[in-house]
């Protein structure tokens, strides 16, 4: 039986609330549990989940409590829930040994050297907040989404008259010196510099560099909007003249979705002008020459092939040739494979790892739809409902506002690759794995409890990409392992898996 | 009548054999009830030092109202916990800091407590805990002010005299007014009169280790003494 309370005026971080609905699962009886916001989006998830939530006096300031269980049980389980929220069971007795200041002021007193303010609140306290470090001196991260266009464009303002960086909004990675902020992976430091406007971009081509020996020692986040007209590029233009600055770079980066024609226009001309070799990736453009300071890629594996060309003095030409005859192979590998169902669903953590992923599939597939899709008038009516081709970023806001991100609890996205896997239509399931810090422990074990658990007869053709590390905390090779005895084909980069999964699917629309 | 034999004690601890009641028994810590109803306590853990106590290896088995010897003869002075009145400054530095621990009475298990800054001793006995949180926050504001050589309020100080509390919370208050501090807050103010953020940091979070919400009340109580000083 579904039934859901509601909690008035009750606010608890995300993590919070997934950490105590997992602890209610644990609960003889409980079937599911589920702990959000009262947002517009968490109703509607709710209510396709099968809860009623019709009529339900909430607003987005409320929790919200679902609990299936049977109905003696529920009374029980709300106190339950309600003495978790108030004292976690995963929190031991004690405090850390350590006290952590819990305002900016003291976090400065004790710390009067820092120059970053890493700012992760709900959107509509965040800009406040990173004003205050801004006014500080502090450079900020600024991790929060739903922050306002005008907020935006306000801080990086101020940031650029003060001489200081704002890096975000919605930005979950950044490196500085080698070291990881938010989402990351255990990569080598080096001689690159990256700009980018895309989180889970940064960390394909930085693992892509380590997997062929390269290092980074600053990667810088923008935020996605930063460079859009609006904004101006503001952020990207400062972070390309900080890095041509620094002696110990040799390659300039600049990583993102195609900017807007005034913006890119802006950072190639600084591009060309910073002394640099420089290489940009702005996926899913047409192919532009070379040009003898600047290479231009449309890849995130291309993007690291060029680099690591330039690093070694070799013909960035051919390597990225050599590249596309790899790629060549694999399509051929993917139009021999066999699979029952007609359609393609790309199911990913990763926003840029989705984008990059649909920007490849369009090469072969006629018509995607997904809930924030390349092409206008393919937006699904119902993200929670896919159609036909459809790629789903389960990052995107409706996903996320009072939730936590799909790559530090997949469990959302996993019941969605379980409930498209048992329609008959679905051919190829294609969905990331991103490892890190910040990310979730074990995630393909996940995935692969819901592959295990299939009823239908013929399952889809499975195929992923793990974007990580052998040095990440989940070790990869841990966690592509686990894939590979499930039967998923597992490739080695984001537009290799994109390749091989659309190439499979080519031709059985029409059947 | 078993006889108990600490190995370290407090400088206040009695130098010659007391008898004394089992009051209460916890799993770290048995407090006794001695002469002129005073507690003495014996406990297991360093960081625990508190006024009349003594370390010893385990705690024996005993219940409520059992009565034993304990013998300071083969024990030494392990922690001197008076302060010595206005004998050192706060680090300005640190300012900041000690400023944001008034606002653990934001959380909402101690935010009753707000409504009595202006007259603290209204808070006696008031609020969750074994020790009430109010008694907590009394005794880190009094704590501030004898540390800092400020005199307690006549007003204040009376009405803590009166019987409004539990017989433990009592007793904290009335050391802390006459100048003993337990070892988690004399070791804070030490590092707040020094230059080192991670033994200030450290300090601080030993404070917050010390019961479930007695640290943060006790935190929030001597910052709002230290803000009164300033």
């Amino acid at each position: 039986m579904k039934r859901l309370e509601v909690v008035k005026g009750e606010y608890y971080d995300s993590v919070t609330l997934m950490l105590v609905a997992k602890e209610l699962k644990k609960i003889e009886g409980v079937a599911e549990a589920t702990l959000n916001m009262a947002t517009e989006a968490n109703l509607h998830i709710m209510k396709t989940a099968g809860f009623e939530v019709d009529g339900v006096n909430a607003s987005p300031d409320d929790l919200i409590i679902g609990i299936d269980c049977p109905g003696e049980l529920f009374d029980g389980l709300m106190e339950t829930a309600r003495s978790y929220l108030s004292s976690p069971p995963w929190k031991g007795g004690e405090e850390p040994s350590e006290y952590t200041p819990r305002t900016l002021e003291g976090a400065l007193s004790v710390l009067p050297e820092a120059d970053i303010a890493l700012i992760s609140l709900p959107g509509r306290y965040a800009a406040a907040e990173a004003m205050k470090a801004l006014e500080r001196g502090l450079n900020v991260m600024l991790y929060s989404d739903n922050v306002s266009l005008e907020e935006e464009i306000e801080l990086k303002r101020y940031a650029s008259r003060n001489g200081l960086i704002v890096m975000g909004p919605d930005c979950g990675t950044v490196v500085i010196n080698g070291e990881g902020l938010g989402f990351s992976n255990a990569c080598p430091v080096g001689p690159v510099g990256i700009v980018s406007a895309s989180g889970t971009g940064l960390q394909e081509v930085m693992v892509q560099l380590a997997r062929r020996g390269a290092g980074v020692k600053h990667g810088l986040g923008t935020g996605g909007r930063d460079v859009k007209s609006a904004v101006g590029g503001i952020s990207s233009l400062i972070a390309i003249e900080a890095l041509a600055n620094d002696p110990e770079i040799s390659v300039v980066v600049v990583i993102g979705k195609p900017p807007s024609t005034e913006v890119r226009e802006k950072l190639v001309q600084t591009l060309r002008s910073c002394g640099k070799q420089s290489v940009t990736c702005f996926m899913g453009e047409s192919p532009r020459k070379d040009e003898p300071q600047l290479k231009y890629t449309t890849g995130l594996e291309e993007c690291a092939t060029v680099v690591v060309a330039l690093l070694d003095g070799k013909d960035a030409g051919k390597a990225r040739e050599d590249l596309m005859n790899e790629y060549l192979k694999i399509e051929a590998l993917g139009r021999k494979s066999e699979t029952s169902g007609r359609f393609l669903r790309g199911l990913f953590t990763g926003g840029t790892l989705c984008y990059e992923a649909e920007s490849i599939a369009r090469r072969y597939l006629e018509s995607i739809y997904g809930n924030n899709p390349l092409k206008i008038g393919m937006k699904l009516p119902d993200s929670l409902k896919p159609i036909q081709n459809s790629f789903i970023d389960y990052g995107e806001d409706e996903f996320t506002q009072g939730k936590l991100h799909p790559m530090i609890d997949p469990s959302f996205r996993t019941g969605q690759l379980k409930m498209q896997s048992e329609d008959p239509s679905v051919a190829v399931v294609l969905f990331d794995v991103v490892l890190g810090y910040g990310s979730a422990p074990d995630p393909s074990s996940e995935v692969v409890g819901a592959i295990k658990g299939l009823e239908r007869k013929r399952g889809p053709l499975y195929v992923a990409y793990v974007c990580g590390t052998s040095g990440d905390p989940q070790c990869l090779e841990r966690q592509i392992a686990v894939l590979k005895e499930a039967g998923v084909r597992v490739f080695e980069s984001n537009a290799r898996a994109a390749i091989f999964a659309a190439a499979a699917t080519v031709g059985r629309e029409r059947r | 009548m078993i006889t108990l034999y600490p190995f370290e004690r407090s400088s206040d601890w009695p130098k010659t054999m007391i008898v004394m009641k089992v009051h209460s028994v916890y799993s770290k810590a048995i407090n006794f009830e001695g002469e002129n109803n005073r507690r003495y306590s014996l406990i297991t853990g360093e960081p625990d030092y508190l006024p009349r106590a003594a370390l010893i290896e385990a705690l024996p088995f005993l219940k409520a109202g059992e009565t034993v010897k304990i013998s300071p003869e083969l024990s030494s002075v392990g922690f001197d916990p008076s302060i010595d009145p206005g004998s050192e400054s706060v680090n300005p530095l640190w300012q900041p800091l000690w400023r944001e621990w008034k606002r653990f009475l934001l959380d909402d298990r101690l935010d009753c407590l707000l409504d009595h800054l202006e007259n603290p001793e209204e808070m006696l006995g008031l609020g969750p805990g074994t020790t009430p949180a109010g008694d907590d926050f009394i005794t880190g504001l009094v704590t501030a002010f004898r540390w800092s050589g400020v005199e307690v309020n006549e007003r204040l100080v009376k009405a803590l005299e009166k019987n409004g509390t539990t017989w433990f919370s009592a007793q904290m208050i009335r050391d802390a007014l006459n100048g003993y501090i337990w070892k988690r807050g004399k070791k804070l103010c030490q590092a707040l009169t020094g230059s080192s953020a991670s033994e200030l940091l450290s300090a601080a979070g030993r404070i917050l280790q010390w019961g479930h919400l007695s640290g943060r009340a006790w935190l929030a109580g001597f910052s709002t003494g230290l803000e009164g000083i300033s």
